[in-house]
């Protein structure tokens, strides 16, 4: 959750964002207080008025007005609202902190849940395609915790540098996490040889980086797109431990692949300029989607 | 906390996410399941070089995600090595061994041998008792002649001269059990591999699209890539599909200018 702040929290300089987390933490226990006492009189009226209150920073507003607007919220520990009060904070306090969140969270489920494939916990559709020197990646914007939908803005698609982007399908903390890591190598690199990298040269480090934890791998299917010397466009993906997988046409990854591949493959065309990829992919996105349970709640496109 | 925050990495596994990735197994959740190549691979030893061949379809369970994918891997400008089992593990560990093979040449300033490529592979993947699951037909012209090599996930070897290996084996071994003799030509040899492949292709659900192919003889090495293109794609409309600008809902869109990268050039002050 930190990195899609990271950006708004660094423009409004860092001794400002400290200050708006505590102000922020503060609210949250007084609310807290004020729910229990509320509890304890038995007044549930106004139980959620106070949580926007608690926003601390303009990417809350659309994830809490996403569910005010549902039918009936609680505020119990598991409640959507709740369990993404916990995580906003603990992320942007400690790292360990969200991980042992998640942890029980996980637990109090599993405990329940029959077998599923732990890439199917947060659901996630990615697609990149080529076109005429230019290409487009594309990502479904929920983010589920199996089939309840926690977020419908989330962001799958991160920015390496100005011609270069990676989709990260799969599990949310690991997806954070890798682009949290890729970043920071990206800007050593920068720093090192002052210019950006090649995708392709970032496409070997991914799969370096996924390689390494071969026997305990990150949950996370990368899409990378970028345009390369002379702008030549470049996609591929990776299975989550850095099986590189470079096409010409387009790539897909998450829980809607298997439409995803159907939609691309009858609906790619090679050469397509800009108007027609972004129609092409969109329309190729939306239907897959629609066909997949677990992602979904809009789509984002980036066309470079 | 190692890892996260290390500079560049000295190389090996890193162990970190198993404990975590443990208890969500415990937990009942299904370890995701890795790219498989699926495939036939084979390679054969005729007069005077070595042919290998492969298949291009890698798997991911029942899906197809790659269908012309690269199996043949490079080893030494003579040497080359086709792999089968986990995808990653056979890219990583060809490519580590060929750039030791690469440092090797640069300390010796000679050819590469096959058995030093031999021994770097399997001294590596019995290390890891089978976990690495790489399944390899390593083959290739040094001063002493050509070799064949099969190599298993642990680590045993085969010196043969002619093997199949991936889950397309039993069909190409059949081929090459009733037609390989000794002193094949060049040409007998490449037609041998290309059918012992396309058994596998049309025989095997693992293995499918085209045939690979790569010829090393004495200082001479072709990489035939796709050499037989036995299922094209016969389905798709000339047309394709045609959206009209404008169709796809859009709530809302932004626009960045790409800026274009300065160049500092440091003219008089490296002349100085």
């Amino acid at each position: 959750m930190t990195t899609v702040q990271a950006p708004r929290a660094a423009s409004a300089g860092g001794g400002g964002a400290c200050g708006q987390r505590e102000e922020a933490s503060s609210a949250l226990r007084e609310e807290a207080s004020q729910r229990r006492e509320r509890r304890r009189t038995g007044d549930d009226r106004i139980w959620w008025a106070p949580a926007r209150e608690v926003v601390f920073n303009d990417q809350w507003r659309p994830l809490c007005r996403t569910f005010l607007l549902s039918k009936k919220p609680k505020l119990g520990l598991k409640s959507p609202l709740r369990e993404l009060l916990l995580l906003r904070f603990s992320s942007s306090t400690s790292n360990l902190d969200a991980c042992i969140r998640i942890r029980l969270r996980l637990r109090r489920e599993l405990a329940a849940a029959p077998a599923m494939s732990i890439f199917e916990y947060n659901g996630s559709a990615v697609v990149a395609m080529v076109g005429k020197n230019c290409f487009a990646i594309a990502s479904d914007r929920r983010l589920g915790v199996q089939l309840q939908t926690v977020a419908t803005d989330f962001q799958r698609v991160f920015k390496i540098h100005d011609k270069l982007y990676i989709g990260l399908s799969g599990l949310a903390t690991d997806a954070q996490t890798l682009y949290q890591r890729l970043v920071f190598r990206h800007k050593l690199y920068q720093l090192r040889e002052e210019r950006d990298m090649k995708p392709q040269t970032f496409a070997s480090l991914v799969s370096a980086l996924l390689y390494e934890k071969r026997f305990g791998p990150y949950f996370c299917q990368p899409v990378i797109a970028g345009l390369g010397e002379d702008n030549e466009p470049f996609i591929c993906t990776m299975d989550c431990i850095g099986a590189k997988e470079l096409a010409k046409d387009f790539v897909v990854s998450g829980t809607a692949s298997e439409s995803l591949y159907g939609a691309c493959e009858s609906m790619y065309k090679p050469n397509m300029e800009p108007e027609e990829l972004f129609e092409t992919i969109s329309q190729a996105l939306q239907s897959s989607v629609d066909r997949d349970c677990l992602s979904g709640w809009g789509g984002f496109v980036l066309l470079v | 906390m190692a890892g996260a925050t290390d500079l560049p990495p000295k190389g090996g596994f890193s162990y970190d996410n198993c404990a975590r990735n443990a208890m969500l197994v415990e937990k009942g959740l299904k370890m995701p399941g890795f790219l498989k190549t699926g495939t036939t691979i084979v390679g054969l030893v005729f007069q005077d070089g070595v042919v290998l061949g492969a298949d291009t379809r890698a798997t991911e369970g029942p899906i197809v995600a790659d269908k012309n994918c690269e199996k043949i891997h490079y080893m030494a400008p003579n040497i080359y090595c086709c792999g089968a089992g986990t995808a990653a593990d056979t890219e990583a560990v060809t490519d580590m061994v060929s750039s030791q093979l690469q440092l090797h040449r640069y300390a010796t300033g000679r050819e590469s041998r096959v058995v030093t490529s031999l021994t770097l592979l399997k001294s590596h993947l019995f290390s890891y008792q089978g976990h690495v699951s790489a399944a390899l037909v390593l083959g290739g012209v040094d001063v002493t002649g050509p070799h064949l090599h099969t190599v298993y996930p642990h680590g045993s070897t085969d010196t043969l001269p002619f093997a199949t290996m991936g889950s397309g084996s039993l069909a190409a071994m059949s081929v090459f059990e009733s037609k390989y003799k000794e002193g094949l030509t060049r040409e007998e040899g490449i037609q041998l591999v290309a059918e012992a492949i396309r058994g596998g292709i049309f025989n095997d659900l693992g293995s499918g699209s085209n045939v690979d192919v790569c010829v090393i003889t004495k200082g001479k090495t072709e990489y035939l890539r796709n050499h037989q293109l036995p299922n094209p794609r016969t389905y798709v409309s000339s047309k394709g599909y045609n959206f009209t600008k404008g169709q796809t809902v859009v709530l809302s869109t932004k626009i960045t200018q790409l800026k274009p990268k300065v160049e500092v050039t440091e003219g008089d002050a490296m002349e100085e």
